[in-house]
């Protein structure tokens, strides 16, 4: 049974070390941003996907990934969808304030393959 | 290096790539409003990214320098730093520097000297240091203390938040990733809380547990497991002695009744088992019938189909040979559709079969078309630092206001009008804009400005550079133009003539070699590169407000659409866009004066010019006339039939032959025939000389 997840980053980077870090166990999907993600969501679902796991990053032109979380938990497809939030060592207040804007976990990058595949793992049903 | 290595370092060049550029823009912009503060976020954004992308890849050295710079830009957008022009300078080296890390990886360039991104780091610090003294080290998390690292017992109670559903936490799912790290001992699930079914809300949570356990490595792996819920929802986490487990492990009842010979481990168990199926569970209760269920569960897995959509990065050139086959497909379509004709008749359900072929057809071409589309933003934006740099050196003050920038047009267009707008921008920046004293001594803003816009029009392109300078000084021309040859001694250029005479070989208003457009290409270039692609240019200038260059191009090259007629039993087509207007013959209406031929035509009177005689052909039946356009010219061509629209494909005829006068290439037609692509605009241009 295929498990989702989608990636939300400006960094195409990001969105590739994402990919390939999951792949193997996971189908991921990526956006550029918040608003990227929203329609991207909207389409997933509208062709009968679901999704297991969103990443996204705080930092992000257009929409970010605050205003993005809020948005998310708003939405009746995707509200219980764990969320994880990339953040950077410099950003430990982030953590919080994803927290409470509903974001499940985050994950410190830059990131090992497998530490990602882990906290993954944590927060897929 | 590993194959996924070098992807991600493909990767991430492109981003940096992008990066970079969104960096430069905003720091023109910041030039113009140091102080404005989404500027400065998207900097520090662009930037940030730019640091995040470099950790993926190990380049150390970029996310070192990147990461200094980080914490100026936090600085100027917490205003702990108040922007300078001094800051901005530090910025636009940084950003060379960068950039040339970057390109030394892609071996596009060599690496910076080592002593310019010390200065620069040092200039960096320097400023840094006034607002927020030794702020260079990160903050870390608290590493947890190292107490009960070994092997001990631990009771942990959970209480989650009613809305925990809602942050993505699921705490089945931390039970048994805790059960996969320790030695559950014991579970103790509270359920005293949970409503009657009724009121019941079936995404709240009710349930707390404590759960006893046995960790072989301490508390750490425990606190990993519940790291994220520990933030806000109750967890305690106590270390517990060895005496106190009997108590707990007295409180399942499971146990109980098996330590007091009632049951036996098996029959928990599969008591136990029936619990995790929900659909067998529910269909004994009576809830919902078994075949519901089974429906449901088919009906997941179909779900779980995933669709993919994802981006593809593609070769141009696969896609121009993409385009050629269709473009092949379109003209064998037409030959059957001749070969049926000639028949004599056509069923309907062939008739039928063959319009379904075109619309499919119509649709690849326009679908593989559109994959070629890009925005013109990418081609445009780097003008910016071009104009600054160039204005710069000659003290000259000038803003470029880009318009129109998400304008799509072909890639292989937008590669082929980068030079020509660089140097109309760089003339512009040269000859166009005053310097400041003169400016204010006409009475102008001293800061100058040039306005380049993109936008779409008729099925073409239009960019448009205008600029409030001095405009084009006829007197000048023509003192020039006579200096150099292209003008008779004694004549007077009307504004019309000086504005194109400024195009043609040989004339150059460039006084002197600037150190910008280095050997001065001229208008000419300028123009002849315009026309390879189809395109035209014109100019309007009022003189002492400024000039405006106009240039339409083509959205595409690879498949034009045009027009099929019949000269002296040559066959030629001329392309939709050159094509005004058919009309028959009317002798009386011909016009004669002198040598030439005229007709009146929207009020204006333009030349005759009978093609078959222009080309060296026989005379032929001369009974239609077709008005071609090219900028803003008419002319009239004597022709002997118009035949049809055809899609065609235009083969370039200089590869295997020489350049034939006033034709743009041939095509392939529907029976196999060669039709040579007639080129109004040098018709026209020739004309006109």
């Amino acid at each position: 049974m295929n498990k989702n997840v989608l990636i939300v980053d400006d960094s195409a980077t990001v969105r590739v070390a994402v990919k390939m870090a999951l792949k193997k166990e996971y189908e991921v999907i990526d956006a550029k941003n918040g608003k990227d993600a929203l329609d991207r969501i909207e389409k997933f679902y509208a062709g009968g996907n679901r999704l297991n796991l969103i990443i996204t990053d705080i930092n992000m032109p257009i929409m970010g990934g605050m205003e993005f979380i809020k948005e998310v938990k708003k939405n009746r497809n995707v509200k219980f969808v764990p969320i994880l939030v990339l953040t950077t060592e410099s950003q430990t207040n982030m953590k919080m304030e994803g927290k409470k804007a509903g974001a499940t976990g985050w994950l410190v990058k830059p990131f090992k393959p497998e530490q990602l595949l882990d906290v993954a793992k944590k927060v897929i049903r | 290096m590993s194959d996924i290595d070098s992807e991600m370092l493909e990767v991430f060049l492109t981003d940096a790539e992008e990066q970079l550029t969104i960096l430069e823009n905003e720091l023109l912009n910041m030039e113009v409003n140091p102080d404005d503060e989404e500027t400065i976020k998207t900097i520090f954004r662009s930037m940030h990214t730019l640091k995040g992308s470099a950790g993926f890849v190990n380049l150390t050295e970029v996310e070192g320098f990147t990461h200094k710079l980080e914490n100026l830009l936090s600085d100027l957008r917490d205003k702990k730093l108040k922007n300078s022009p001094e800051i901005i300078e530090i910025l636009f080296q940084s950003k060379d520097v960068i950039n040339g890390m970057i390109n030394a990886i892609s071996t596009k360039g060599e690496p910076p000297d080592q002593a310019k991104i010390n200065e620069v780091e040092k200039m960096i610090h320097d400023i840094t240091k006034t607002v927020s003294p030794g702020e260079d080290q990160v903050e870390m998390d608290e590493e947890p203390s190292d107490e009960d690292s070994n092997k001990s017992f631990f009771r942990i109670e959970l209480k989650f938040r009613t809305d925990v559903y809602e942050t993505g936490t699921d705490p089945i799912l931390l039970i048994e990733d805790l059960s996969r790290q320790c030695n559950v001992i014991s579970t103790t699930m509270k359920i005293k809380s949970v409503p009657l079914l009724p009121s019941l809300k079936p995404f709240e949570n009710q349930l707390s547990w404590k759960i006893i356990v046995e960790s072989p490595k301490g508390r750490k792996p425990i606190d990993d497991v519940f790291m994220f819920a520990a933030i806000d929802n109750d967890i305690s986490i106590e270390m517990i002695e060895e005496d106190e487990l009997e108590v707990v492990e007295e409180s399942r009842i499971g146990e109980l009744l098996i330590r007091e010979g009632y049951l036996d481990e098996a029959e928990i168990e599969e008591v136990m088992d029936k619990h995790m199926k929900i659909g067998e569970e529910l269909v004994k209760e009576g809830k919902v019938t078994k075949k519901i269920v089974d429906t449901v569960a088919e009906k997941q897995e179909q779900i779980r189909k995933i669709q993919r959509t994802n981006t593809l990065r593609i070769d141009t050139e696969k896609l121009d040979r993409i385009i050629e086959s269709i473009g092949e497909v379109v003209v064998v379509k037409s030959r059957i559709r001749e070969i049926m004709e000639r028949k004599g008749w056509m069923d309907l359900e062939e008739e039928a079969t063959l319009t379904e072929l075109d619309r499919y057809i119509n649709n690849l071409q326009k679908d593989v078309m559109d994959t070629r589309m890009v925005p013109i933003k990418d081609t445009l934006l780097p003008f910016r630092r071009l104009v600054r740099d160039v204005a710069k050196k000659q003290e000259k003050e000038i803003e470029l206001e880009i318009l129109g920038e998400s304008t799509e047009l072909d890639k292989t267009i937008t590669e082929k009008i980068k030079d020509p707008l660089k140097h109309m921008l760089r003339n512009s920046v040269d000859h166009g804009i005053e310097s400041p004293e003169e400016r204010e001594k006409a009475g102008k803003d001293p800061k100058g400005k040039i306005i380049l816009e993109a936008s779409h029009q008729n099925g073409e392109v239009l960019i448009q550079i205008s600029d409030d300078g001095k405009g084009i000084d006829k007197e000048a021309v023509t003192k020039k133009a006579i200096e150099r040859g292209l003008l008779e001694e004694g004549k007077v250029l009307t504004q019309e003539e000086a504005n194109k005479m400024i195009f043609r070989a040989g004339f150059s208003t460039a006084e002197k070699i600037t150190d910008i457009s280095g050997r001065g290409v001229g208008m000419d270039v300028v123009k002849d590169n315009i026309n390879s692609i189809q395109g035209e240019i014109d100019i309007r200038s009022i003189p002492g407000e400024g000039s405006t260059f106009t240039i339409h191009i083509p959205l595409t090259l690879a498949i034009i659409e045009g027009i099929l007629i019949s000269v002296a039993n040559n066959r030629m087509i001329i392309p939709i866009q050159s094509v005004v207007k058919f009309l028959p013959i009317e002798t009386e209406k011909i016009h004669r004066v002198n040598e030439e031929q005229t007709i009146e035509f929207q009020n204006a009177y333009i030349p005759v010019i009978d093609l078959s005689r222009q080309l060296g052909f026989n005379d032929g039946t001369k009974e239609m006339l077709i008005i071609v356009q090219s900028g803003k010219s008419n002319i009239a061509l004597i022709i002997d039939e118009v035949i049809g629209k055809y899609q065609i494909v235009i083969k370039s005829l200089e590869e295997n032959f020489k350049k034939v006068k006033y034709c743009a290439g041939a095509t392939v037609l529907g029976d196999g025939s060669v039709a040579l692509i007639l080129d109004a605009k040098s018709l026209i241009r020739n004309y006109e000389h």
